[in-house]
């Protein structure tokens, strides 16, 4: 299958269940809840060094917010559920919290909870109070600019992590032309983030390495400055590769971003588009990047 | 299809309309209903002597309340779930012990709207008396959850020991507005009367104005303070339409009762229109 004269190869992007809290962080200005949310998702790339895969889900009309503010909302991804209260508790309380002006809302409406903001109400040092208003508890935190308002409990969902693609290019500058047109493609799609610094991961990472401990290293087959000393992936050509990484709240929003990804992928220079799977045996989402595609056309 | 019983003019007494509960009646039959006893004074009446009952093809689940309503007592006492409505004034103990579903009065209700409830929502279009969301005889808890919107003005002692929950008075209220309060938030747009939050521990009163401000509180300041904006932001979604200047924040801010824990707040607006 090829778009636009890029091949497609026909193979599996291999995902697995993660658990997904959406935070909503509003503030006086879009700036200042863009930049809250901005150092809520930092260093937060892969779960294999950060504890945790986050990014921005998208910016939030006064509308749509809790308290009538510019919000922003970031999805934060875990291994496990008490990962994700560790994670939740640090980013809010050490980004968010410290943010000026700024309040923090559970973005979720699923059955599980954490109780994230209870345990950050004690940064008030015993001048906390609560609030609970339309049958949500929120807390009140004093600082120096006012309060920091946070919902007591964050919703904890069953989310896909792992959807991702690899392409391959020319040389470096279309490579990374087509990767940043992908990204930025995604970044449109609701539910969805690659968690990646601009959603680019330059270092396509395969399981597991010679050094004992090290539970992942970068992806040789990939690497075209070790063709000739190992079996490359790379199709003839190819000097470059960038892998996407994609995490969503669900199978179909982790689809959806890889479609729009892959589509916006297909620019010139662009050789190859594949996909990392581990034989079907890393988890239960296989996302068939013809099927993908196709169902776009269907 | 909503049940409608319409309360016929002449008898005397007050009647304790404890059994008129939604997710009671909407699930029995029309003959059925008519059978339904309640006690009238000392004496017990059925349901059909006191009033016309009739199913109102209108797509919605309710019971309405209508006629002669006003001697009406414990309307929706220990209410659960479902929606109630009384087209016209009711007596005492509307929503008392209630835990879920709406009551909406369309006029005027008696003292103690809503007295120990710990959920759902009890809105009255016209005014309330004593005691609203206060703590019934016998009871450790005076309201503990769920909400009351008094559209019309509140007599004494309105949210009195009131552990959790909002109410909001639209108009007036008299003295002793949240004295004893534990927790909650009320709102009064108008004017609250001497003494407002005198003794409470936490929870938020907010108010226009108000008369003597009780002894144990001491000035803050005004800060900008986010959950008001949540609460002013849920309140619009309820319909409650609040003066514009209310949104710029308020004029003085008092905190207390420091005769007691003294984590209590008091805002007042100064009614800027």
């Amino acid at each position: 299958m090829q778009i636009r004269g890029v091949i497609l190869v026909d193979t599996y992007a291999e995902a697995f269940p993660m658990f997904a809290a959406r935070l909503v962080v509003t503030a006086d200005t879009e700036s200042w809840a863009l930049t809250a949310a901005r150092t809520a998702a930092g260093l937060a790339t892969s779960v294999v060094g950060c504890g945790c895969e986050a990014g921005l889900d998208g910016v939030i009309s006064p509308e749509d917010t809790p308290d009538g503010r510019p919000g922003a909302a970031v999805l934060v991804f875990t291994v496990s559920r008490k990962a994700m209260a560790g994670e939740l508790l640090k980013r809010i309380g050490q980004a968010v919290l410290p943010a000026p002006t700024t309040a923090c809302f559970n973005g979720l409406d699923v059955p599980d909870t954490i109780p994230a903001g209870g345990k950050v109400r004690y940064f008030g040092d015993g001048f906390q109070s609560s609030k609970v208003i339309g049958g949500r508890r929120y807390w009140r935190v004093p600082t120096g600019d006012g309060e920091f308002v946070v919902e007591e409990s964050f919703d904890v969902a069953e989310g896909v992590g792992g959807g991702n693609f690899i392409l391959s290019a020319v040389d470096r500058p279309s490579g990374l032309a087509a990767a940043e047109a992908a990204a930025a493609a995604i970044a449109a799609v609701p539910g969805a983030i690659a968690p990646f610094p601009g959603g680019i991961c330059r270092s396509p990472s395969k399981i597991g390495s010679r050094y004992a401990g090290l539970v992942a290293s970068t992806n040789d087959r990939f690497c075209p400055a070790l063709c000739g000393r190992v079996e490359t992936a790379l199709p003839e050509g190819a000097r470059a590769a960038y892998e996407i990484v994609i995490d969503g709240l669900n199978r179909q929003a982790v689809a959806d971003a890889m479609r729009a990804g892959i589509t916006a992928a297909c620019l010139p220079g662009v050789l190859q588009i594949t996909a990392g799977n581990y034989g079907g045996h890393l988890g239960p989402y296989h996302f068939h990047l013809h099927h993908i595609l196709q169902e776009e056309k269907e | 299809m909503s049940l409608r019983l319409a309360f016929h003019p002449g008898w005397t007494g007050p009647v304790d309309a404890s059994g008129l509960l939604p997710e009671k009646l909407l699930e029995m039959e029309i003959p059925a209903v008519r059978r339904v006893r309640l006690p009238v004074g000392r004496e017990g009446m059925e349901l059909g002597e006191l009033c016309g009952v009739e199913d109102v093809p209108d797509g919605r689940q309710e019971l309405v309340l209508a006629g002669q309503t006003g001697a009406l007592n414990r309307i929706g006492r220990a209410m659960t779930c479902g929606s109630l409505a009384v087209d016209g004034d009711a007596g005492h103990l509307v929503g008392m012990e209630m835990s879920g579903g709406n009551i909406t009065v369309s006029g005027s209700v008696g003292n103690d709207p809503g007295a120990s409830m710990t959920g759902g929502t009890i809105r009255v279009l016209g005014s309330a008396g004593n005691h609203a969301g206060g703590r019934l005889l016998g009871r450790k808890y005076a309201m503990s959850g769920g909400e009351i919107f008094i559209l019309g003005s509140a007599g004494t002692e309105t949210g009195c020991e009131l552990r959790r929950g909002v109410i909001v008075v639209g108009g007036d209220c008299g003295p002793r507005a949240g004295c004893q309060m534990r927790a909650g938030t009320i709102l009064v747009r108008g004017t609250a009367g001497d003494y407002p939050g005198m003794g409470m521990r936490r929870g938020s009163l907010l108010a226009g104005k108000c008369g003597l401000p009780a002894p144990g509180f001491t000035e803050s300041r005004a800060a900008e303070l986010e959950w008001l904006r949540l609460f002013f932001r849920y309140l619009s979604r309820q319909g409650i339409i609040l003066p514009q200047g209310w949104a710029a924040g308020c004029s003085r801010r008092m905190v207390g009762d420091f005769t007691e824990l003294g984590r209590g707040e008091l805002y007042l607006y100064e009614n800027t229109e």
